[in-house]
């Protein structure tokens, strides 16, 4: 419930000295934190795919659980300061759950990171009972993933309220944070579907079914809600930033298997596939936005989307169709693109690892390419509608 | 003696609270085929000389794979200054292993060491122990089989409190899409509108029905992937059906193996062991009062037939042990239902000249000695027998009246035993060298490019003529059991039988 106290000015704390120092300590915090979960799961995932064996305390889950304790615990306490120590302000610009006040944000932030932790024992119970899972998608990696999108979700929400209530000098910083913790949840989204879009996949159907139902909403999203212009192009940056950083900086390190059965001897850190070009397509969402994203209204946003719809899937698709061809040829092996070089030590190399897979059951045909734009369309309608709640969210 | 700790019976069936009904009944209906090689008692035991050491090695394979497998190098003789330890893959070996981890002292312990290591895939393992000494290294090889044998159940605390805490998700993100839409974007310091208030209302019911759905899609992913392990990982072996058919030479048993199970599968062919392709061992139920260890020959695809000795009438259980060129091994359970005693030719002549067995007449276990026919015993120095717990079945062989005998190697070995618990859970062939198939450990040996290196150490496979006959193992669960030994004495093969009663771990017997 909120507080019941008359109608507040923007916050002067909010207002008022540099950018950098308006913004408030936790929405730092709770990005950086958020920050941690992308680069800590490629992390992990790179330590399965090069050493194998792995503990509770290797560095990369200390990475992934940082990107949970950090944020959780930020949140929590600025629940326990806004419901027992918090001024009127701060109180007004809260949401009420059980008797306790804070931002919506923070209580997002605060379920994902219980949802994080109660999916440590669950996870553990299921390698317990099916075996140390090899493959990124179960059940309790999919709870622990709602939780990473959550405590991500929670941090958006917090930049996202500063800079709605903030003035236009300071909403620059906040933009900027916005799009940023944008494409760290772009990032989260193409790892959980890391093995279903490896260059091997990218001539079927169901690639583009995925990539269509994943990054139109995210993208039209940012670009409404961001007060920058090139939002979802930012975001995009960022993820690709990302997966760079990943993709150049961990084989930089020298490790081996240490587990058997060793088909692909590795001798460093096994780098990310080289990141999907989302850039492309979300460039030409932004410019989409600017002629007619501002003007909002029902019958406007059904068209804005059937707009980004199909220029998301007229660009991401030959993009990635030919640059697929280009990932899978002998031109890719070097570490810039790390084309050859992303495969665990337990697969066996042949010529598969050089070849599309899955053409004979999954081409991609013209239904496949009207159920992508489908997708496309009905997600990016959800991702304009999102993003204008977001453009108001104040609390 | 190692309290191991072993595959003890888990909670069953409460996999979540979703299905228990259906988990019951797949699994009884899986409890019929699941079996491996040795059924009921997974550790390996093997006992060996490598070069200036003796050890013995204990392997608990991991419940499922991918898992973690323990291993215990106790040293009998010698103390390498190192022990390390490194699982291999039939179709890698060493080459495609990571450097061996180091087995760590126990403490407490003055000659044991152990270790954990992970097992990634299905199917036929080994164990390299490098016993490292000052100028020279010795290595045993030990196989193993690397499979999901049993499906987990979940406590009934842990079930409720996956469940309350699952519950306490559920309706906090509820309540958060409902505060969400009713107060979010509703400026600073004013209270959310009566239209607010409702739309708040239906986002939490549209919120209740969204996260309800995803419940019933998680549901039912995790049934699918239960269902994959129930079908596709859990080890099953291919039903066997056993008949009396008639030869000229008399009744034979005749065995034919019906379609395998669809994965994890090991379809390498079949090599000999102790030079036969396939041992059947056959107790007749329910008073296992008779005992046969006959050598089918393949007389088809999937299909065998031996000689059947001068049986009695009844239903016998018979367990069927092969080894696989990878280095696999699987027992096979069969019954056979025999309505007219096999009648004795005289004289008999045994469809392979190493069968062997024990009528009624001949097999009534009564305290720790065994009359053999010739005016032989075989004496069992009985030991305390706990469950799950390491230890040595010890026989001596002698005449009447205790001059000690000299034992001939049978089958390749100086002695041959069989655990079989009297329910018919549990069936272990062992000999004094352990639970191993020593055909599995020759194909790893094989394969190996330095092969050199590592050492068969034949006095101990082959165990000791003029000593004790010893039998590293252990009795996985605690109950009654049944232990048929069979020495070959002036070149008669004989069988003697011990009634045994293993005690829960860690109580008097």
């Amino acid at each position: 419930m909120s507080s019941p106290v008359a109608t507040l000015p923007q916050a002067a704390s909010e207002t008022r000295g540099p950018t950098m120092a308006g913004l408030p300590w936790y929405c730092f915090a709770v990005v950086l934190g958020a920050a941690c979960i992308p680069v800590g799961a490629l992390w992990d995932i790179s330590w399965h795919s090069t050493i194998g064996r792995d503990s509770f305390w290797n560095p990369a889950h200390i990475v992934i659980y940082l990107g949970g304790v950090v944020p959780g615990l930020s949140c929590g306490w600025l629940v326990l300061k806004t419901t027992f120590w918090g001024t009127p302000e701060e109180k007004g610009r809260s949401v009420g759950f059980i008797g306790f006040q804070g931002p919506l944000g923070a209580w997002i932030t605060i379920w994902g990171a219980l949802a994080m932790l109660f999916s440590a024992p669950f996870d553990n119970w299921w390698h317990d009972a099916y075996g140390l899972d090899v493959a990124i998608l179960s059940p309790p990696h999919t709870l622990l993933a709602m939780g990473m999108y959550a405590v991500a979700t929670g941090a958006l929400l917090q930049v996202l309220s500063w800079q709605n209530r903030t003035t236009a000098r300071a909403r620059m910083l906040g933009s900027r944070l916005f799009v940023f913790t944008a494409g760290v949840l772009l990032a989260m989204a193409t790892i959980i579907v890391t093995e279903k879009s490896y260059p091997n996949h990218q001539h079927t159907g169901l690639f583009y079914k995925i990539a269509c139902g994943i990054f139109p909403m995210y993208l039209a999203l940012v670009s409404r809600a961001s007060s920058s212009k090139w939002g979802a192009t930012g975001a995009a940056a960022t993820y690709t930033a990302i997966e760079l950083l990943m993709l150049w900086g961990l084989p930089l390190f020298h490790a081996v298997p240490k587990l058997a059965p060793i088909y692909n001897p590795v001798d460093h850190m096994v780098p990310p596939p080289f990141p999907l070009l989302v850039i492309v397509p979300a460039v030409a969402i932004d410019l989409i936005m600017r002629r007619l994203g501002d003007r909002k209204g029902p019958a406007r946003d059904w068209a804005t989307s059937a707009l980004i719809a199909v220029a998301f899937l007229g660009l991401f698709l030959p993009t990635q169709w030919f640059f697929s061809e280009f990932m899978l040829s002998p031109g890719s092996d070097n570490w810039f693109f790390a084309g050859g070089n992303h495969w665990p030590f337990f697969t066996r190399p042949g010529k598969h690892l050089s070849q599309f897979w899955s053409l004979d059951t999954d081409p991609l045909t013209l239904a496949a390419v009207g159920a992508a734009l489908a997708l496309a369309f009905v997600k990016s309608r959800i991702g304009l509608a999102l993003g204008s709640w977001m453009s108001r969210v104040q609390r | 003696m190692i309290p191991l700790n072993t595959s003890r019976p888990q909670p069953f069936g409460i996999r979540g609270f979703f299905s228990r009904r259906l988990l019951a009944l797949l699994c009884l209906a899986c409890l019929c085929v699941v079996a491996r090689a040795h059924v009921g008692n997974p550790n390996v035991y093997l006992e060996a000389e490598a070069g200036p050491y003796q050890a013995r090695v204990i392997i608990q394979p991991p419940p499922v794979v991918p898992g973690l497998a323990q291993i215990h190098v106790r040293l009998l003789r010698g103390h390498p200054q190192k022990v390390a330890v490194l699982p291999a893959r039939w179709d890698t070996g060493r080459k495609g292993s990571p450097p061996p981890d180091e087995a760590k002292p126990v403490p407490g312990e003055t000659n044991l060491y152990t270790a954990s290591l992970w097992l990634m895939n299905s199917g036929a393992y080994s164990v390299f122990v490098d016993l490292v000494g000052p100028s020279k290294t010795e290595t045993i090889i030990v196989p193993l089989n690397s499979l999901a044998t049993r499906r987990l159940g979940m406590s009934p605390v842990m079930g409720w409190a996956f469940a309350l805490f699952g519950a306490g998700l559920f309706v906090a993100l509820v309540v958060l899409v409902g505060a969400a839409v009713r107060e979010s974007v509703v400026p600073p310091g004013e209270k959310p509108s009566q239209r607010r208030r409702l739309l708040g209302r239906v986002a939490m019911a549209v919120a209740t029905v969204a996260a309800g759905s995803l419940l019933l899609i998680g549901r039912s992913w995790w049934n699918d992937v239960d269902g994959d392990f129930r079908r596709n990982k859990l080890y099953r072996t291919s039903p066997l059906e056993s008949s009396v058919g008639s030869g000229a030479d008399g009744p034979t048993l005749e065995m034919k193996f019906g379609p395998p199970p669809p994965r994890p599968r090991d379809t390498t062919p079949l090599i000999p062991d102790h030079g036969k392709i396939m041992h059947a061992f056959l107790a007749r139920e329910p008073a296992l009062d008779a005992f046969a260890h006959l050598h089918p020959t393949s007389v088809g695809k999937g299909e065998f037939r031996s000689l059947l000795p001068p049986l009695p009438p009844g239903t016998y259980r018979i367990y069927a042990d092969v080894t696989r060129e990878s280095g696999f091994t699987e027992t096979f359970v069969s019954s056979l239902e025999m309505k007219d005693a096999v009648p004795a030719a005289n004289p008999f002549r045994p469809g392979d000249a190493d069968d062997a067995w024990l009528l009624p007449e001949g097999a009534a276990p009564a305290g720790d000695t065994f009359p053999l026919p010739g005016g032989f015993k075989l004496v069992w120095a009985r030991p305390e027998l706990r469950a799950g717990v390491e230890t040595v079945l010890r026989f001596k062989a002698a005449t009447a009246e205790g001059a000690p005998v000299l034992l001939e190697p049978y089958l390749e070995m100086y002695g041959h035993a069989v655990i079989m618990r009297e329910d018919g859970s549990v069936f272990t062939h062992l000999h004094p060298s352990g639970t191993y198939s020593v055909a599995s450990q020759k194909m790893f040996l094989k394969r190996e490019p330095d092969a050199a290196s590592v050492r068969p150490a034949k006095d101990v496979v082959c165990g000791r003529p003029d000593e004790d006959l010893l039998f590293p193992c252990e009795f996985p669960k605690p109950g009654a059991y049944r232990v048929w030994v069979q020495v070959k004495i002036r070149g008669r093969i004989l069988t003697a039988v011990f009634r045994a009663s293993v005690a829960e771990p860690g109580l008097p017997r």
